[in-house]
C-alpha cells in the first residue's frame, strides 16, 4: 500500500505545480498591459515557471517549480505618442504577453491538474477497496 | 497454515503490489506531464508474465511438498522480477516530454480495474477459507 501512497503524493506534487502555473499565467494575462511610466523604464516582461522532476520524501518522482524566468523575446511595440511613455518617434512598448498563448497555458495546466485530481481519487479508491476485506 | 503465503494469495498479493506500484509510477507519469524532458515509466509487463509463469508452476510444486514443514515458496518464484522501464507515448513534444495525458489515464483505468479483479478474487479466496472453516449445518 505504500505505492499508492506514494501514487498520491506524486500527483499531489503535480497539482501544486500546476497551481503555480495557473498563477504565472494569470500574472502575466494581468499585466498584459502593464506598461512603463516613462520611455526608459521596460514594460512588464512575461515570465515561464520551470517545472523540474523530483525526488519526493517518501521516493516518489514528484514535480516542483524551481522558480520563474524571464521570457526575453522583443518587447511588443505600438503607435501611441500621446502616451507617456511613448519614445521620441512616438512608440510604445508593450508586455511580450500574448493572451492567446496564456490562455492555452492555462487550459493546458487546468486539464494536467484534473488529471492530477482524478489520480488521486483513483488511489483512493483503490485504498478504500482493498480495506473492505477487513470489513466483512 | 500460513494463509498469506498460500500460492493463491500470495500470487494474489503479489499482483496486487504489481498493480500499485504500477499506478504509483503512471501517477508520477502525470504529475510530470509538464515538466521539460521527461519520459514516462511503466513496469515491464513481459517480465511480469514470466514471474506470473514461473510463480504458477512453483505454486504447483508447492501442493506436492511431502512435509509441511519444508520452506513455504512465498507464493510464487522470482520475487521482484520485474522492471521500471521508460515507455514512451505516441506523441513526444517539443521540450522532450513524452507524457500524453490521455494514454496515460487510459493506463490508470485498466490497472485500477485489474486490481479490482485482483481483490474481488481475494475476497473470493477468503470467502472459501471462511465457509470451509464453518461448522457443519451453519
Amino acid at each position: 500500500m505504500t505505492d499508492i501512497n506514494s501514487a498520491i503524493a506524486a500527483a499531489a506534487s503535480g497539482m501544486r505545480a500546476q497551481t503555480v502555473r495557473m498563477r504565472v499565467a494569470a500574472e502575466n494575462v494581468a499585466n498584459a498591459n502593464s506598461t512603463g511610466a516613462n520611455p526608459n523604464e521596460e514594460p512588464f516582461r512575461r515570465r515561464v515557471p520551470l517545472l523540474e522532476s523530483t525526488t519526493l520524501a517518501n521516493g516518489a518522482q514528484g514535480v516542483e517549480v524551481q522558480g520563474t524566468a524571464y521570457d526575453m523575446s522583443d518587447f511588443r511595440q505600438e503607435y501611441n505618442p500621446t502616451h507617456p511613455a511613448a519614445d521620441s518617434d512616438g512608440y510604445v512598448r508593450l508586455p511580450n504577453v500574448d493572451t492567446l498563448v496564456e490562455m492555452m497555458d492555462m487550459r493546458e495546466a487546468t486539464r494536467a491538474y484534473e488529471a492530477n485530481l482524478n489520480m488521486i481519487e483513483a488511489a483512493r479508491g483503490m485504498t478504500n477497496r482493498a480495506l473492505e476485506l477487513l470489513r466483512r | 497454515m500460513d494463509l498469506a503465503n498460500s500460492p493463491f494469495f500470495g500470487l494474489l498479493r503479489q499482483r496486487l503490489d504489481h498493480l500499485s506500484e504500477r499506478q504509483r509510477l503512471i501517477s508520477e507519469n502525470i504529475a510530470n506531464a509538464s515538466t521539460p524532458g521527461y519520459r514516462p515509466r511503466d513496469l515491464d509487463t513481459t517480465s511480469f508474465d514470466r514471474m506470473l509463469a514461473s510463480a504458477a508452476n512453483s505454486g504447483g510444486v508447492t501442493v506436492a511438498r511431502t512435509n509441511p514443514g519444508h520452506m513455504s515458496s512465498g507464493g510464487g518464484g522470482g520475487g521482484s522480477g520485474v522492471q521500471v522501464v521508460t515507455r514512451d507515448d505516441s506523441e513526444t513534444t517539443i521540450d522532450g516530454n513524452a507524457v500524453v495525458l490521455e494514454e496515460q489515464m487510459a493506463r490508470a483505468a485498466e490497472t485500477r480495474m485489474q486490481f479490482e479483479t485482483g481483490l474481488a478474487l481475494y475476497q473470493k479466496g477468503l470467502d472459501l477459507v471462511r465457509l470451509a472453516s464453518r461448522a457443519p449445518g451453519r
